[in-house]
């Protein structure tokens, strides 16, 4: 693709420049505190309350978010924005209070190694595996996507792009580790909001408030009747039901998302103590409330304005390139920059973590029978991150190319999501839960998702029925995987010692003893 | 991947057909009210379990025992604007 004509003035770029320059040097500043790899993945479990949940908010609103989030509400309206407030409450709540407190005591750093101790190796590889995919093909997508935004505003090559993205993301990360990535995120929260806070407020000027924006979008048609209903009826013709958003969204994908996205639970396992790690997904709940506000709302204002545009996901490079004055669209370019970033650090780290944590560290007990040297891990948790951005880097430009393969890891990802959380909850709760049901519940669960998944336009009244593929795949997994467990035999108190709820939370001699497995971890 | 499709139709959704219809015979007609309903009750009966958790395991962690640090009265402040939103919205 040919390098476009800057869209910048120069004031627009020396914002750039600073913003870009003050995260390399957060990022140099916190390398002077990390000493293991403990410091590198965990932050020395050091963050207070307030970053974790500031960055959580961020980590999970990435760029393609801010463009796609946009687009998706100039095509569907107001109901996308049940993705983050009833995708945040309750699951957010149920999360601080029983999947916290217990990953905190049991001492586990990812979610594939609290399944692999409660149901075998099996289970721990494919969630590891599922998990580093997805990641990794996040991580080649997102660099895409920022190359293909910067060659639009700067007006520099694609190549120049993803190389400029890999160089400032990856000297922070390697440098900083967790501590870095949830610091910056913090101080990209703050420019994202007032970036995309400064569009809301321009679209809005220039339509005449909101009274003239709903008056605008519904006249334009019966086929916008429905933009500004937060709950649509399941008799229309929608991929956002309302029952669908509550059975599956509500109730399955948030829970599933919060509680087994590596990068929630590294940001919470890395907060100075329980009580932080807690209030983190508190305060991270509070502030989803303004996401469709700043995301989302824009999208609708587009419509609005432009309501020829033949992509939807041009809605918001439309609103920054025709309303901006100067130094404001520097401004809105770095909100961008730092939701692509703190998604990009975020995957980063995540990915370094279950390649060290259910990779290398169990290979290395396996084959030598000892606890790998921490040095060593610190080294190679830096390296990796190293190899892992660039490897995304030198993917990113064929992106175009493999988008079966990134489709279907997406689709393979969406389809562990229900059966997921089925085999987690019922290893938390459920002593009687064992290897055999956890294994047989995930497998045929993600067999079910997948074949609801072809035929689902026939059976669901939606055109798009991927919230009742998600409620029906949870379901029956949890049928299949509490019958398995009890015709097959259970498993000893040894075997789920730490590792189920009510030992974990309440019994003293057991964390006593998880104590002691977390200092020799 | 089309003869997997096929199969399914063919198989999967005579089997399943008449259970889901049966399932959204009965929930698609529920009238706007019971849909805002629902939702809140979910919010509400997802939320406000938190308010009968012990202090001590609220508290855990914590580095002073100070009112605000009482996570339970969060809650309310995190709540009332969700409903707020699925009311009036």
């Amino acid at each position: 693709m040919e390098a476009a004509e800057s869209l910048l003035t120069p004031i627009d770029t020396v914002i750039i420049a600073a913003y870009l320059g003050a995260v390399l040097v957060l990022g140099y500043l916190f390398s002077r505190y990390v000493k293991s790899s403990g410091d590198f993945i965990l932050a020395g479990k050091s963050l207070p309350f307030w970053a974790i949940g500031m960055s959580v908010v961020v980590s999970d609103i990435g760029a393609i978010d801010m463009v796609s989030g946009a687009g998706s509400a100039y095509k569907y309206g107001l109901a996308q924005a049940n993705f983050d407030w009833l995708g945040s409450v309750p699951a957010m709540v149920i999360v601080a209070f029983v999947f916290v407190p217990f990953y905190w005591r049991s001492g586990v750093c990812t979610l594939p190694e609290f399944l692999g101790r409660r149901y075998g190796p099996a289970v721990r590889f494919f969630q590891a595996v599922i998990w580093l995919g997805f990641l990794l093909s996040m991580l080649a997508v997102m660099l895409w996507t920022s190359a293909v935004f910067l060659n639009t505003v700067l007006g520099i090559s694609n190549q120049t792009a993803i190389w400029l993205t890999v160089f400032v993301v990856g000297i922070y990360t390697i440098l900083g580790g967790l501590a870095a990535v949830v610091v910056t995120d913090a101080m990209q929260m703050v420019i994202m909001f007032i970036g995309a806070g400064a569009l809301l407020g321009l679209s809005l000027w220039e339509i005449g408030g909101w009274s003239d924006l709903v008056q605008t979008v519904s006249a334009m048609g019966p086929q916008f009747e429905q933009h500004f209903n937060l709950l649509i009826s399941s008799q229309v013709d929608t991929p956002y039901p309302w029952s669908g958003m509550l059975m599956g969204l509500g109730i399955v994908l948030s829970t599933a998302y919060f509680s087994s996205n590596q990068a929630v639970i590294q940001r919470v396992l890395g907060a100075r103590s329980e009580w932080d790690a807690k209030a983190s997904m508190l305060l991270a709940a509070f502030l989803k409330l303004l996401i469709p506000v700043l995301v989302l709302l824009p999208g609708l204002a587009a419509l609005a304005l432009y309501p020829e545009l033949d992509d939807p996901d041009k809605a918001v490079p439309k609103l920054v390139r025709e309303l901006l004055p100067p130094g404001l669209a520097g401004l809105v370019f770095a909100a961008f920059f730092a939701a692509l970033m703190s998604s990009v650090d975020s995957y980063l780290n995540s990915a370094t973590t279950i390649i060290i944590s259910d990779g290398y560290k169990p290979a290395k007990r396996a084959l030598s029978g000892n606890d790998p040297d921490d040095r060593l891990c610190l080294i190679l948790s830096r390296a990796l991150t190293g190899v892992l951005i660039i490897t995304a880097g030198v993917l990113a430009p064929f992106i175009d190319q493999f988008e079966t393969i990134y489709t279907a890891m997406q689709t393979l990802f969406s389809l562990f999501q229900g059966p997921t959380l089925a085999v987690l909850l019922l290893g938390v709760f459920w002593r009687r839960a064992n290897a055999w049901g956890g294994f047989v519940g995930l497998l045929l669960g993600v067999l079910c998702s997948g074949s609801l998944s072809l035929v689902g336009d026939k059976l669901f009244p939606s055109g798009d029925p991927f919230l009742y593929v998600a409620f029906w795949a949870f379901v029956f997994s949890l049928i299949v995987t509490v019958m398995v467990s009890l015709i097959t035999p259970p498993p000893s108190k040894e075997q789920t010692r730490g590792l189920v709820f009510g030992e974990v939370v309440h019994d003293e001699a057991t964390q006593i003893l998880l104590k002691q497995r977390i200092k020799t971890d | 991947m089309e003869k997997l499709t096929l199969f399914l139709e063919q198989n999967l959704v005579p089997l399943l057909k008449p259970s889901v219809d049966a399932f959204h015979a009965v929930i698609d007609p529920l009238p706007p009210p019971v849909w805002r309903f629902s939702i809140c009750a979910y919010l509400v009966l997802g939320t406000v379990w938190v308010l009968f958790l012990r202090k001590d395991y609220v508290l855990r962690g914590s580095p002073d025992a100070a009112r605000w640090r009482d996570l339970r009265l969060w809650i309310p402040v995190l709540l009332v604007p969700y409903l707020l939103i699925y009311l009036f919205v």
